[in-house]
């Protein structure tokens, strides 16, 4: 057996193990809910589960989440019924997605399947033991119920992020852990979606109509699918920027490859820096046009070998303008646009007062990646190299705390560029792991 | 103008009368001054809190605001249709009298109050006819009440889009079958709207005001959802342009030639009634139906020569790099093609959008790139009519390029 596997089946058979005992236990001790309502629930969070959306880097599954939670704050209010075993056997069930079973993954289930029936267990115990009993008529009621959502999304979130991250860390080593760098953001809007839940929740059980559900239903199934709609707008927006980079980076062989790293090390430095998801995904942006500037300039200029004469430089730099002024259509990346003339730039013309934090990412990871890779004109300086020159840069294009954070990330994912034994060639084709 | 003057005279009439006709209406119901003044100061309210659609038709809160009012105005009998008629009638005439302050033109605001008065009125009369068909056939399971509202809703949103897209085309000159289907296109922002309202109405009995919050959160995802789709909508498109500008900034292409055509094929396309879809294919294959020049900046190409094949070969694979824009790809392939050859039927899978974009491309380069006079330009395309260009589109040029609305839509 392959290590890899090993290690997924040990983390799988303990998580499966923990969640099966966790199902059974509370299925020895808690009353059986109405199966009616509960079939509802259970339909309407696999359905949102099945389909899941990423709302930006952070907010993922956050729909199935506070179904399970509206779930829990009904039967918890109900009379002889308790919130816990809803909740897990209702998080079971959701264990299992088409992506997995197209895939043919076991290894996402059953870690899944522990992951999600110990974290709504933990989010059960807590509406149970706030809300059980609470007097329907009475005002204070809605913010219990808005409380003890809340609390119990952060105890859900918590746990089984917990067991995520471990299970991640322990099976795939340290890389892969972006998405949760920024836990408290994340929090807030849990919070948020806990009290919603619960609260949702209490109005079906206070109100009593099922149209109520109904009515509920259809205003978070709207906002899910134009969420997922946004998604796919998004994913193709980046897919067809990358693809377009990828066309026209064809033309130069020696530059193949390079926005993508770019990109890569741009996110690396801005998880380093602890970047949101918002921001994260502008950085991307902005690193995947900052070369487009070249299309401007003629390709026997771009490919030419040594050093350039001044006049030839001036053309470049006119080109940059130009592409400069092109790139500002684009709202949100206006506040960058210095960066796609970054290559362009002479000490002299350099204005540090427009220079963002962004853009000396950005430019920093674009000339560690030159530098680390084999150009027409030169081979690839090592790793060591080329920090010692982004430090001794003296215009002030390389922010301090920006190399060190790229250094310090790629410490952290024990990643090695540049020509120091290694062939350069391999730098070139292989990429980065992900990005 | 006169026709003009007497809708204007009757907008006045209408924005004066309404608020009277609604005090006597209220007069009548069994509602408190004080229930009136809430329930349209939250009508105006809503009003102004917008969400982001495609189409251009104005959805707000507003339109949850009104779906509640028939399920809080209960009488025993049913909906106090007095109470809710006269805060609707009130209400309309104040979001008219907003719109006005607005700068909006006087028959525009008129028009804006009775489509949404003729709305709500919909609404409000279909839901209380069916909830008293319905009786107690169905008893209090929650069907006497859900039936009678999406029946409802259904006939609200089709009066309100027919009507919008019916007065649109008219200031626009863009066919009402084109508004018509991008209006039909916000059902789902419609929707999440009175459901909102509905939402908030079935539960102000039972929980009083907590019901605004309960019901007003699932509606923020929804909103919040469909701001990031238009702002990530408007940023894709943005993108696609500053991409498109790329050959006129090396000097490869005549300057603003994109920007241009892009502007007078989206005129033709909305003016022949082209679906909202088909729009957006006609506005990207035309931004980007140069993009193969870029390559122009090569030297071995340039001392090979090239055509207008290749031209069109090179910009369709550099957009085929992006999956999403694979029907645009295969337009900008074929779009400097003949419409019909020399004793030949026109050639049926050569589709409408490559069409367009040729006639708009072949204007713009007689008009701009020759300085050519407007009826020149047109001329010139008149007698390639038949054979260079799809006869039909030329039309709809002259059309556009006929009206002032036309031309200073198409100028950019």
């Amino acid at each position: 057996m392959k290590p890899l596997i090993r290690r997924q089946a040990r983390v799988a058979g303990a998580y499966s193990l923990l969640g099966l005992v966790c199902l059974v236990g509370v299925l020895a001790v808690t009353n059986r809910p109405d199966w009616l309502t509960w079939v509802v629930f259970a339909f309407a969070f696999v359905a949102l589960e099945f389909k899941t959306v990423e709302v930006n880097d952070r907010m993922l599954q956050s729909s199935g989440l506070m179904v399970l939670l509206t779930a829990g704050t009904v039967f918890a209010l109900r009379p002889n019924a308790s919130a816990l075993f809803a909740m897990v056997a209702i998080a079971a069930l959701g264990s299992v997605i088409p992506e997995d079973v197209r895939l043919k993954r076991w290894f996402q289930p059953l870690a899944n399947f522990g992951q999600m029936v110990v974290s709504a267990a933990c989010a059960g115990v807590i509406l149970d033991q706030m809300l059980t009993g609470a007097p329907l008529a009475s005002p204070y009621t809605l913010a219990r119920v808005a409380l003890a959502g809340g609390l119990a999304s952060v105890a859900y979130t918590i746990v089984n992020l917990t067991m995520v991250r471990y299970a991640v860390k322990y099976v795939y080593g340290q890389r892969n852990l972006q998405p949760w760098s920024g836990l408290h953001v994340l929090l807030i809007s849990q919070v948020t979606l806990g009290a919603v839940g619960g609260l949702i929740g209490a109005g079906l059980v206070i109100v009593g109509k099922p149209a109520v559900a109904v009515l509920v239903l259809i205003v978070y199934l709207i906002a899910h699918l134009s969420f997922s709609s946004y998604s796919q707008l998004r994913e193709a927006h980046q897919s067809a920027l990358r693809g377009f980079v990828k066309v026209l980076e064809a033309r130069d062989l020696y530059t193949r490859g390079h926005t993508e790293r770019v990109a890569y090390f741009s996110q690396l430095i801005g998880e380093e820096l602890r970047y949101t998801g918002t921001q994260l995904e502008r950085l991307r942006f902005a690193s995947l046009i900052h070369d487009l500037g070249k299309l401007a300039i003629p390709g026997d200029l771009l490919q030419k070998q040594g050093s350039l004469l001044p006049e030839e430089k001036a053309e470049m730099r006119q080109a940059a303008r130009k592409v400069e002024e092109i790139l500002g259509e684009v709202d949100f990346l206006r506040p960058m646009v210095s960066i796609s003339g970054v290559h362009y730039i002479d000490v002299d013309t350099f204005d540090a007062d427009t220079w963002s934090l962004d853009a000396s990412i950005v430019a920093t990871a674009d000339a560690f990646e030159a530098m680390t890779s084999t150009r027409s004109y030169r081979m690839a300086l090592s790793q060591a190299e080329a920090f010692a020159e982004l430090r001794s840069d003296d215009s002030g294009r390389f922010f301090p705390d920006v190399v060190n954070a790229l250094e310090s990330g790629l410490v952290r994912t024990g990643e090695v560029y540049g020509g120091s034994g290694v062939p350069a060639a391999s730098q070139a084709t292989g990429g980065p792991p992900h990005g | 103008m006169a026709e003009r003057s007497v809708f204007s005279v009757m907008s006045v009439i209408g924005l004066v009368s309404a608020p009277v006709l609604g005090v006597m209406a209220v007069a009548n119901s069994g509602l408190t001054w004080f229930q009136v003044t809430v329930a349209v100061v939250a009508l105006l309210v809503g009003s102004m809190i917008v969400a982001s659609v495609s189409s251009g038709n104005r959805l707000t809160v507003a339109i949850g605001v009104a779906a509640a009012l028939p399920f809080v105005f209960v009488t025993p009998a049913g909906v106090d249709l007095y109470g809710v008629a006269g805060v609707y009638l009130i209400g309309s005439a104040g979001l008219g009298l907003i719109s006005l302050t607005r700068g909006t033109p006087l028959l525009r605001s008129g028009g804006f109050a009775g489509r949404q008065l003729v709305g709500f009125v919909t609404f409000a009369t279909v839901f209380a006819i069916v909830r008293r068909m319905l009786g107690t056939a169905v008893g209090e399971s929650g069907w006497e009440v859900l039936i009678p509202f999406v029946t409802a809703g259904v006939a609200w949103f089709f009066v309100d889009v027919g009507l919008w897209a019916v007065f649109a085309s008219e200031y626009r000159r863009v066919s009402a079958r084109y508004l018509g289907l991008a209006g039909v296109g916000d059902a789902n922002v419609f929707a999440s709207l009175v459901a909102t309202g509905a939402l908030f109405g079935l539960m102000f009995d039972a929980l009083g005001w907590w019901a605004l919050p309960v019901s007003l959160l699932p509606y923020s995802f929804a909103h919040s959802a469909f701001r990031r789709f238009q702002e990530t909508r408007s940023t894709y498109k943005q993108t696609i342009r500053a991409l498109a500008h790329i050959p006129e900034a090396a000097g490869l292409n005549l300057f603003g030639h994109a920007d241009r055509t892009s502007a007078m094929s989206v005129a033709m396309a909305k003016d022949l009634g082209l679906s909202p879809e088909e729009v957006e294919d006609v506005e990207f294959a035309a931004l980007m139906h140069d993009i193969g020049r870029i390559t122009l900046n090569e030297t071995t190409v340039l001392d090979q020569g090239w055509t207008q094949d290749d031209l069109a070969r090179w910009g369709s694979e550099i957009i085929a790099g992006a999956p999403s824009l694979n029907r645009v790809s295969g337009y900008v392939r074929r779009q400097y093609e003949p419409y019909r050859k020399p004793g030949e039927e026109s050639d049926p899978t050569l589709s409408v959008v490559a069409r367009i974009v040729k006639v708009a491309s072949a204007y713009d380069a007689a008009a701009t790139g020759e300085g050519l006079s407007r009826l020149e330009a047109l001329e010139q395309l008149h007698q390639g009519a038949a054979y260079e260009y799809d006869p039909e589109v030329v039309a709809s040029l002259r059309r556009i390029l006929d009206t002032d609305a036309g031309r200073r839509a198409v100028s950019v």
